[in-house]
């Protein structure tokens, strides 16, 4: 039976998870994908890893409003 | 143009703003209405992270180095994913054992050691010395923009060192109002709350002001600057981005947002409910975005408008230069809100530290024990926090701007090395003390080397040598640059010291073993477990259990008399009771409270310090569980129990005696293995350290402790293990004497108590028939203490002889040992001593060495009768010598000593004895005496035994009642049934050692039946003594017979002369 989010957020794992994804994503090598361009004038990259941190920032904020202990 | 004085008023309002802050919130506390109490409030704390560094450092970074500044925001957004799994952690594991400062932490966890506590509260102020500079450089520098040089009217002031004069005094009211046990100051946290959220407006504004105000947008500035980097080099190193270098910074903010003394004290320490973590770990990221978001715009901005001046000051200095002086000001109060709350929790955090993991412990050492130390700590702590500012002033004066713009990494790279020691601790139970030692300090010197020195450097001198050269030339071991990996300063740094300091950590932990007890600690750690699984603080509570009016006397010293009175009534209401009515379970949770509260107060090594010198020896109960023990033991009873005595221990002691324990294992061993929880243990060693060991040769401290034990307990067990190593381990270094005086008194002391010894079999000369045997006359029936015995009494007969006669009589008793005519008994092998040497004082000896010894042998052993048999053969011999001597009167100081009575060496074992008087009080009171000092009485008596009890001590027990009547609850003989009457003295001589009968009421006798009746039977039992070698005394009026018949029956006895 498919867990659903809420679920998710509540295991330890995931948070372990999130945590290696969050250092591969703002680290090298990911980083070189955003490297070197521009939409709309601004560098790519500030709009990756602001989109990152948002990303994270939304994770937690969905498991501050579950109730896990 | 804001004129000169105008910034530095506004400062100061701004501080007085926050005093009022601070007191509302502390007002609030009182009342019960918390207002920090709540997630917001907290995840603002957080943001404590956000110093000038940020404030005015990222702006400059970004403006120099482009994206690098991110990273070391990126750290803390990554460890917020994890605040669920380890910062929850660390508050609950803090909470419990309440630990109020990162050292405390590490200290505790790793055994509570002083060692760790004192080097992570050292480099603690070491690491934050450099950040507090860059605070004050940071808001004097921007005071001095908006005030010029003269900031305070127009005095050559140092503008550093006004505003250290001002975060100086502001940190000690903030931070040292009071002695918390929590360490909670609702209004510190109120105020850094309050500044976080000044700082993000004032950060905001002066974004939008640039973006918005100066340039067409944000993307207009970005804009700008991707067309400016495609034409300008300089300018296309803004958006790369240095990966190595990107992944340091991340891992080593990630460390400094769970290590910094800061960031623990706020995020850790202040705490109120784990839940509010929840909120904060989205909200911190979440603000660490928002004051970012300007950064780029603002630091770009600057350069686009080739805006003069530090570009760290480009916050300050573009609506500074724009005519905005409100904005200008405002911002510089944002740029002080970040400053100054840094150096208000930094100061506190350290300032702790060094108070309870440095100075405390030497303070204990040294200020005497009933002084009342609230008063001292508290100002301690006030100058340690004024330490921090101070040394933070000296060394802004110390190295210029640009250096300090390096010094955030530095001090991250400090928190790193704190991280492995820490993480571990939390999660590896293996790591242990010498580990993280090896490892705090590899890492440390390391950190010094690659980070700190190349920081401070200069240009010129030595250190400028080192890094440019590296030592004597070797280039490949330049600081920046170790072994040529081409890496970033900050790379080199990161990847050299936590390589180290990992890999020591990991490789000497699993080396070497920690104690028990520091295993206990990392179990908790590691399962994050309650303080029932702790068995340290279980074994000093036992060792120190105190009333509670000591508990708290002995708190008040340290948080004062309020205080304590407040903590102590609270948890005493917690517990459902009070003072007067409180129980020994209850007390021992006081205790379990008294402990947290004092680590609360004065830190991990500190409590420990206090609680094993200052609080009283009381024995408490192990819980008394609800069935009888296993094995009956009687009070005053003294019991060898060769295989089984721990069992036998713990059996009692589960069942509500009081125990103490002394042994020669670990007391940690002991407790584990045999689950005893609050049951006091010394161990008999010459370890030093605690009152926990004593030295066997310190007898006269073992007994002074066991018999405060058994003073103070109604019902009271004592367990040792054992009396023949404590003999052996003493063996040709104390002398014998105090051996046997030692033993001597432990007897009587086993009167008032249950004495367990746990004896090897072949050491106890008696027959061991069950696995708990009673056991009597301990000088006589352990190993060879009989035979010091024996020398010491031998050697007190032949220390009245003239020289002459000594050899003469010397000769004469070897030949009898050798012939075996002095001792009953025969030593197993050819050894044998000099005891000339043993049992005389040392001054005394030399004149002894020319003297011949007697050969009494090594393995000796005497019965008590064997004893004094010897003792009167060595008389007899002494007087063929030495006419005048007289055994009674040589020994009756040694007589008394060993509880032997005066009469024991003058009645000689197989005889019966009469003695004439009218009354039997005499005979009745040496039968008292001889039964008192050990000899197995008993007593044939007219009177009944309650009555011998009052008038002479005879114990009841011994006493058979000669009535016709058969009273209940009496033992009874008819005094016409003789059968019955041999038959009692038959099984009583089968029965006992060293058999005394006495007895009394011949008289009684006669009349029931007639002289000659009874003369037979004083006939019978007087052969029946002579075979079982034992003594009868025999009472007679001599008024009561005529001179015939009283003749007729002494002739059958021997006259004992009283």
């Amino acid at each position: 039976m498919p867990h659903s989010y809420h679920d998710l957020l509540g295991q330890k794992e995931f948070w372990a998870f999130l945590f290696v994804l969050g250092w591969l994503l703002l680290n090298w090598p990911m980083l070189t994908l955003s490297y070197g361009y521009a939409v709309m004038g601004i560098p790519l990259i500030l709009i990756y890893i602001t989109a990152v941190w948002l990303a994270i920032i939304i994770m937690l904020y969905l498991f501050d409003r579950g109730i896990y202990e | 143009m804001i004129g000169p004085n105008i910034a530095l008023a506004a400062m100061v309002l701004y501080l007085l703003l926050l005093f009022a802050i601070a007191r509302y919130a502390d007002h609030r506390k009182h009342l019960g209405k918390s207002i920090v109490a709540n997630p917001y409030v907290y995840a603002l704390s957080l943001c404590v992270y956000v110093s000038a560094w940020t404030f005015y450092g990222s702006i400059g970074r970004a403006a120099s180095t482009g994206l690098e500044f991110l990273p070391i925001y990126l750290g803390p957004v990554l460890a917020m994913t994890l605040g669920w799994i380890v910062i929850r952690k660390m508050i609950s594991v803090s909470k419990e054992h309440r630990l109020t400062s990162i050292s405390d932490f590490l200290s505790f966890r790793y055994g509570r050691s002083y060692a760790i506590g004192a080097v992570v509260a050292v480099l603690s102020l070491i690491m934050v010395t450099p950040y507090v500079a860059l605070q004050l450089i940071a808001i004097s520098t921007s005071l001095e923009i908006l005030s010029g040089p003269h900031i305070l009217l127009d005095f050559p002031v140092e503008s550093e060192l006004v505003v250290a004069l001002l975060l100086g005094a502001f940190a000690v009211i903030f931070g040292a109002r009071h002695l918390d046990p929590m360490e909670h100051h609702e209004g510190l946290i109120a105020v850094v709350a309050f500044e976080s959220l000044v700082k993000l407006v004032a950060f905001l504004l002066a974004g939008l002001f640039v973006a918005y105000g100066i340039f067409g947008g944000y993307g207009n500035i970005l804009s700008q600057m991707v067309d400016q980097a495609k034409n300008n080099p300089a300018y296309a190193d803004l958006i790369d981005v240095k990966y190595p270098l990107w992944f340091s910074l991340t891992l080593i903010s990630f460390f400094a947002i769970l290590f910094l003394p800061r960031q623990f004290h706020v995020m850790v320490v202040e705490n109120c409910e784990e839940k509010h973590l929840k909120k904060a770990m989205w909200l911190f990221p979440l603000y660490l975005l928002l004051i970012n978001l300007f950064v780029p715009a603002i630091a770009w901005g600057g350069l686009l408008l080739n805006t003069g001046g530090l570009k760290d000051a480009f916050i300050i200095t573009i609506p500074y230069t724009h005519n905005q002086d409100l904005l200008s000001l405002f911002v510089f109060i944002g740029g002080t809100s970040a400053a100054t709350a840094m150096i208000l929790v930094e100061s506190v955090a350290v300032g702790t530290m060094l108070l309870n993991d440095l100075e405390l412990p030497y303070i204990l050492r040294h200020i005497k024990k009933q002084k009342n130390l609230a008063d001292t700590l508290l100002n301690t702590r006030r100058l340690n926090i004024l330490l921090v500012v101070l040394l933070g002033y000296l060394y802004s004066r110390a190295v210029n701007y640009q250096i300090l713009a390096d010094i955030g990494i530095v001090s991250f790279l400090a928190a790193s090395q704190l991280a492995p020691a820490a993480l571990g601790g939390l999660y590896w139970k293996r790591g242990n003390r010498q580990g993280a030692m090896a490892g705090l300090v590899s890492g440390f010197l390391l950190w010094t080397y690659t980070a700190l020195i190349p920081t401070v450097a200069g240009k010129s001198g030595v250190l400028a040598n080192l890094v440019s050269d590296g030592p004597f030339g070797i280039a490949f071991l330049k600081p920046t640059d170790l072994l040529g990996l081409d890496l970033d300063k900050w790379s080199n740094s990161v990847f050299w010291t936590l390589l180290f300091n990992c890999s020591l950590y990991v490789l000497i932990s699993l080396q070497t073993t920690a104690s028990t007890k520091e295993l206990a600690i990392a179990k908790c750690f590691v399962d994050n477990c309650h303080e029932e699984a702790l068995p340290p603080d279980n074994e000093r509570r036992v060792i120190r259990q105190g009333t509670v009016e000591e508990l708290e006397a002995t708190l008040a010293r340290y948080i004062g008399e309020e205080t304590a009175k407040t903590q102590v009534n609270d948890y005493l209401e917690h517990l459902g009771t009070s003072r007067e009515k409180i129980e020994t379970k209850q007390l021992l949770e006081l205790w379990d409270q008294f402990e947290k509260t004092l680590t609360g107060s004065v830190g991990s090594s500190a409590a420990r310090m206090i609680v094993e010198d200052q609080v009283p020896v009381k024995p408490v109960k192990e819980e008394t569980k609800a069935t009888l023990p296993t094995y009956d033991l009687k009070t005053g009873k003294l019991y060898v129990v060769p295989e089984i005595a721990y069992e036998v221990f713990t059996d009692q002691i589960t069942h509500g005696i009081e125990g103490l324990c002394i042994t020669h294992y670990a007391p940690e061993d002991v407790r584990l293995r045999w689950g005893f929880k609050e049951t006091p243990i010394i161990k008999l060693s010459d370890e030093k350290g605690s009152d926990r060991y004593i030295s066997p040769r310190n007898l006269p401290l073992l007994f002074m402790t066991i018999k405060a034990f058994v003073e103070s307990s109604k019902n009271s067990i004592v367990l040792i293990d054992s009396i023949e190593q404590l003999v052996k381990e003493n063996e040709d270094l104390v002398p014998e004497r105090d051996m046997l005086d030692f033993v001597y008194q432990m007897e009587l002391l086993g009167h008032k108590t249950h004495l367990i010894l746990a004896e090897k079999p072949e050491f106890v000369h008696m027959p061991m028939t069950s696995s708990v045997n009673e056991v009597k006359e301990l000088l006589f029936s352990l190993g060879s203490l009989s035979m010091y015995l024996f020398r010491l009494f031998s050697e007190s007969m032949l220390s009245s002889l003239s020289e002459g006669v000594r050899k003469e009589v010397v000769t004469a008793a070897n030949e009898a040992i050798a012939s075996g005519e002095l001792f009953e008994s025969t030593a197993r092998d050819g050894k044998t001593c000099d005891d000339s040497s043993v049992v005389c004082e040392p001054d005394m000896q030399d004149a002894l060495l020319s003297l011949p010894p007697l050969n009494v042998r090594y393995d000796l052993v005497l019965t008590r009768r064997g004893f004094f048999t010897a003792l009167r053969r060595l008389a007899r011999i002494i007087k063929a010598h030495e006419p005048a001597f007289d055994h009674i009167n040589a020994l009756p100081g040694l007589m008394k000593s060993y509880g032997r009575s005066p009469y024991e060496i003058s009645l000689i074992p197989g005889t019966t004895y009469i003695i004439e008087e009218e009354k039997p009080q005499k005979i009745l009171e040496i039968f008292s005496e001889l039964v008192m000092h050990g000899m197995e009485g008993l007593c044939l008596s007219r009177y009944n035994p309650e009555t011998l009890y009052e008038r002479y001590n005879v114990p009841e027990d011994t006493v058979i009642w000669l009535t016709q009547k058969s009273e209940p609850g009496y033992r009874t003989v008819d005094p016409t049934n003789f059968p019955r009457l041999s038959s009692v003295i038959s099984d009583f001589l089968n029965r006992a050692n060293y058999p005394l009968i006495l007895l009394e009421g011949m008289g009684y006798l006669i009349t029931q039946s007639n002289y000659e009746t009874v003369l037979r039977f004083v006939q019978s039992q007087r052969d029946e003594i002579a075979l079982k070698n034992a003594i009868m005394l025999v009472h007679i009026d001599p008024l009561s017979l005529d001179i015939k018949e009283l003749h007729r029956l002494a002739s059958e006895m021997e006259h004992f002369k009283v």
